[in-house]
This record gives C-alpha cells, sequence and structure tokens, in this order.
C-alpha cells in the first residue's frame, strides 16, 4: 500500500528580523537576503527571533514547507546564514554549558534519581496536572515528537562497527520496527488525537515557545554536523536514559487526567522501549564510539549537558507559566494578522 | 560506563525463553515450533549479533536488567507468560519494575551517591 506524503505544513509567522528575512527569502527566491551579520552577532540566541529563523532553516531538511521548492534545502546563501545562527546557538551553549565533566559522571548523575523533583514537569504533571496542562504539554513536543528520531538518524553514516550497528537497532525500534503503525511519531500522533489536538505535523510551531524551539534546534544542529557527532550521541543517550522514568510519571498523569488509551500508550510504549534503549545505547553506541574515536568523549559529555540546559530552560518556562496559572503556549494568531 | 564489562552469557535454555513460540502480540517469529527454531536459527535481526553457535547473547550490567536479545518469552514461577518482540529486551532482576517483567528503570538510585557512577567499579 502507498500512501501520498503528507502535507508540509504553512511557513510559521515572523518573530523578529532574522525569522522575517528567513521568511522572506523562503517566499521569494529573487529577493535578495540583506547582510545579516551584525543582527546574528548580536541577537539574543536563545531568544524567538534567531531559534524561530533557525528552526524554519532546519526544516527544509526535514518536510520543508508549502509552496517552498523542496531545492532550497541546499540553497547556498540560506546555508550561510545557517551557518551564522547555528555558531552564535553553539557558542552561547559552550559557554553556558559546564566543559570538562567526564562521561561517567555525567551519566552517574542522570541515571540517579534526584531527591529535588521541584523543577520537573514530569514529577509536576503526574502529582496534579490537570488537562490543559498535559494538551499544553503535548503540544510543545509535538514539534519533536512529530519527527522522534529523524534527526538521529543522520549520525548513522557517522558510525562503524558496534556503534552504528545499536544506533539502527534502536532507531529501527523508534521507526516502529517495521511496521507504520507502530511507528513512534505515529504513536504520538495518536496521543494528539486522543487529547483534541490537531495531529498535523508542524500545526503547534506558530504556538511553540522559544525554549522548545531550541530543545529541536539542538538536535537538529548535532544531527547535521559530522563534526558534533560526538554531541549527538551524547544527546540521543540523555534522551533514552531519562526518557523512561519520565515517561512512567506521563503515562500516570495522563490515566489519572482521563486521556484516552493512545495517550497512556505513547508513554507506556517509551517506559519499556526506553528502558532497554537506555542500555544498548550506553554500552553499545557510546562504548563502541569511544573505542572507536575516544577523542570524542569530551563531545559526549558535552551532547548530554547541552541536553540537560535547553531542556531545563524549557522546563522552568512551562512551569512558571503554570504555575502562575498562565499558558504556557504563545497566543493564536489573531484573525486578521497577517502570515 | 562506556568500559564495556558487562558479564555475558549464552544460554540454550533456561528461564527465559528466546523462541517465538508464544502467544503474545502477533508479530514477528510467532507461530514458528521450538524444534525448527532450533534447526534453523532465525536470520540476523536488527541489533542481532550472531554469537557462537547461534546461541543467545544475554548481558547484565551490575544492578541493571538482563538484556536479553528478543523475542523473548518470560515463564514466571506460577506459569504465567509474558512475551516481547523487542530487539532487545530488558528483563527486570530487582523486581521493584512496575512492568515485571521487564525493566522500567526502577533499580536506579534515588539519592545522589558521594560516587555518582556507581553501576560499574
Ligand atoms: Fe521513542
Ligand atoms: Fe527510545
Amino acid at each position: 500500500m502507498t500512501t501520498a506524503a503528507p502535507p508540509a505544513p504553512a511557513l510559521p509567522r515572523a518573530r523578529g528580523e532574522l525569522s522575517a528575512c528567513v521568511l522572506a527569502a523562503l517566499r521569494d527566491p529573487e529577493l535578495p537576503v540583506p547582510d545579516l551579520r551584525e543582527p546574528i552577532a548580536t541577537a539574543e540566541p536563545y531568544g524567538d527571533d534567531l531559534q524561530l529563523a533557525l528552526y524554519v532553516l532546519y526544516e527544509l531538511h526535514y518536510r520543508g514547507f508549502v509552496d517552498v521548492p523542496d531545492d532550497r534545502e541546499w540553497d547556498v546563501t540560506l546555508l550561510a546564514l545557517r551557518g551564522l545562527m547555528e555558531e552564535r546557538f553553539l557558542a552561547a551553549l559552550r559557554q553556558d554549558v559546564p566543559g570538562g565533566r567526564d562521561v561517567e559522571e555525567v551519566f552517574g548523575e542522570l541515571l540517579t534519581e534526584p531527591a529535588d523533583t521541584s523543577g520537573s514537569v514530569s514529577h509536576h504533571l503526574q502529582r496534579g496536572g490537570d488537562l490543559g496542562e498535559l494538551r499544553e504539554y503535548a503540544a510543545v513536543r509535538s514539534l519533536y515528537h512529530l519527527k522522534e528520531a529523524d534527526p538521529h538518524a543522520w549520525v548513522l553514516p557517522r558510525l562503524h562497527g558496534r556503534a552504528k550497528a545499536a544506533m539502527a537497532a534502536v532507531e529501527y525500534d523508534e521507526f516502529g520496527a517495521g511496521r507504520a503503525d507502530r511507528v513512534h511519531a505515529r504513536l504520538f500522533a495518536d496521543l494528539m488525537a486522543d487529547l483534541a489536538l490537531d495531529p498535523a505535523y508542524g500545526h503547534y510551531l506558530d504556538r511553540a515557545p522559544a525554549q522548545a524551539l531550541a530543545v529541536v534546534n539542538l538536535m537538529s544542529l548535532f544531527g547535521l554536523h559530522r563534526s558534533l557527532r560526538g554531541a549527538l550521541v551524547g544527546h540521543f543517550a540523555w534522551v533514552e536514559v531519562t526518557s523512561s522514568p519520565g515517561s512512567r510519571r506521563l503515562a500516570e498523569a495522563m490515566r489519572r487526567a482521563g486521556a484516552g488509551p493512545a495517550a497512556q500508550h505513547f508513554y507506556d510504549e517509551h517506559v519499556e522501549a526506553d528502558a532497554v534503549h537506555e542500555q544498548v545505547v550506553r554500552h553499545e553506541v557510546i562504548a563502541g564510539l569511544l573505542a572507536d574515536e575516544p577523542a570524542l568523549a569530551p563531545d559526549v559529555a558535552f551532547g548530554a549537558d547541552a541536553t540537560t540546559f535547553v531542556e531545563d530552560r524549557l522546563g522552568a518556562h512551562l512551569l512558571s507559566a503554570w504555575r502562575s496559572g498562565r499558558s504556557a503556549l504563545r497566543p493564536e494568531p489573531d484573525e486578521g494578522g497577517a502570515r | 560506563m562506556p568500559n564495556d564489562d558487562e558479564r555475558e552469557a549464552r544460554t540454550a535454555t533456561g528461564d527465559v525463553h528466546t523462541a517465538g513460540d508464544g502467544g503474545g502480540p502477533g508479530s514477528g517469529g510467532s507461530g514458528r515450533r521450538p524444534a525448527e527454531a532450533a534447526a534453523a536459527p532465525a536470520g540476523p535481526r536488527p541489533g542481532h549479533t550472531p554469537a557462537a553457535g547461534g546461541a543467545t547473547r544475554v548481558s547484565v550490567e551490575r544492578g541493571g536488567p538482563l538484556l536479553v536479545e528478543g523475542p523473548v518469552e518470560f515463564v514466571a514461577e506460577d506459569g504465567t507468560r509474558a512475551y516481547s518482540d523487542r530487539f532487545r529486551v530488558a528483563v527486570c532482576t530487582c523486581r521493584r519494575s512496575r512492568t515485571y517483567p521487564w525493566c522500567d528503570t526502577s533499580h536506579r538510585a534515588h539519592e545522589r551517591p558521594a560516587r555518582p557512577h556507581k553501576e560499574e567499579q
């Protein structure tokens, strides 16, 4: 059976000068792109404008946008722009993430359930998240989960032997182990439908705060650069190591809030799958990579610590919004607003 | 952690059965008779590194689950069976899992120990 390719999402609304320039360039290939070196150098590296501009440029490598020709993915002007924004983002991360840590130290911490859970979104939702918060959480997370495991597939040609075999095996599981109805991104779309959210790819991009864009941009950055393969592996291990206990709490939250069976199933599946994946990723992907390329150990640690950093910023944003009774999403586009 | 000193065992039989003869959620491997399975070992699956003599690879991390090449049929003391067709299956050894017999990472330490990395020496 063949199915038509799902429709690409619409371009989002601009959030400032950089994203406006990128969106204008995508709408009109003839439009000259201004010199953006100065505004990029002074842009807030984790702010809405730079993160959205980067997100849109990265999206050209995934599914693109409706009415944007597929070959703009390799438009050298856009790639140069992306390179400048990536430099800004990566330099900020290198500065904000603790350096010099070793892989054992980083993962030893991640493998220990912390005593203080006040900053943990999954603990918050388990303890009393209502359906409204769960829906917002799923909308924000849909940016990643609807392309779940996609950015990590880019690392495969850059791994060898044991690391490659194990990474491919975990990815095979993420992609449904040969069955379309078990693809994790599909399970998440089913969860969204259960929560009465729109499961269309990219639907919530305009509503996603900068902190959520940064989480996805981090994996696209690591995935698209061979020079960051160690960081990609460290990042992926972070996701797998932290997923199982968090998913158990989220499954409970979904059950308690009366979300449907698909919503519960997505997290139940991740409790079991990621208890396996984290073992395979640590003992075979990381160990295999570092056996081949021991010099990448600092990058593996950096990839994991950078993930902690961007995830903590997203968690703080969600919790502060909810604790003060606000929505964690950006406002709906108003009817009259130009797109 | 990346030092790979997992203890490994190769088993032909035992409490963890690895032929797909169980009545689990029907997919890969089910319906095969154990005898045929022994005569014609399953073809390579992703993540399945054929071990000596086609044996099933089992590895363990100290304090963590048994990692077994799937599919796995788990037979409990009372005869109840659980089935998983994942490429690897993490079998709980600490008995704290809420999804027993499968690992749910409940074995993990809950406080920050003085030396954080404790699952290997
Ligand atoms: Fe997954
Ligand atoms: Fe996973």
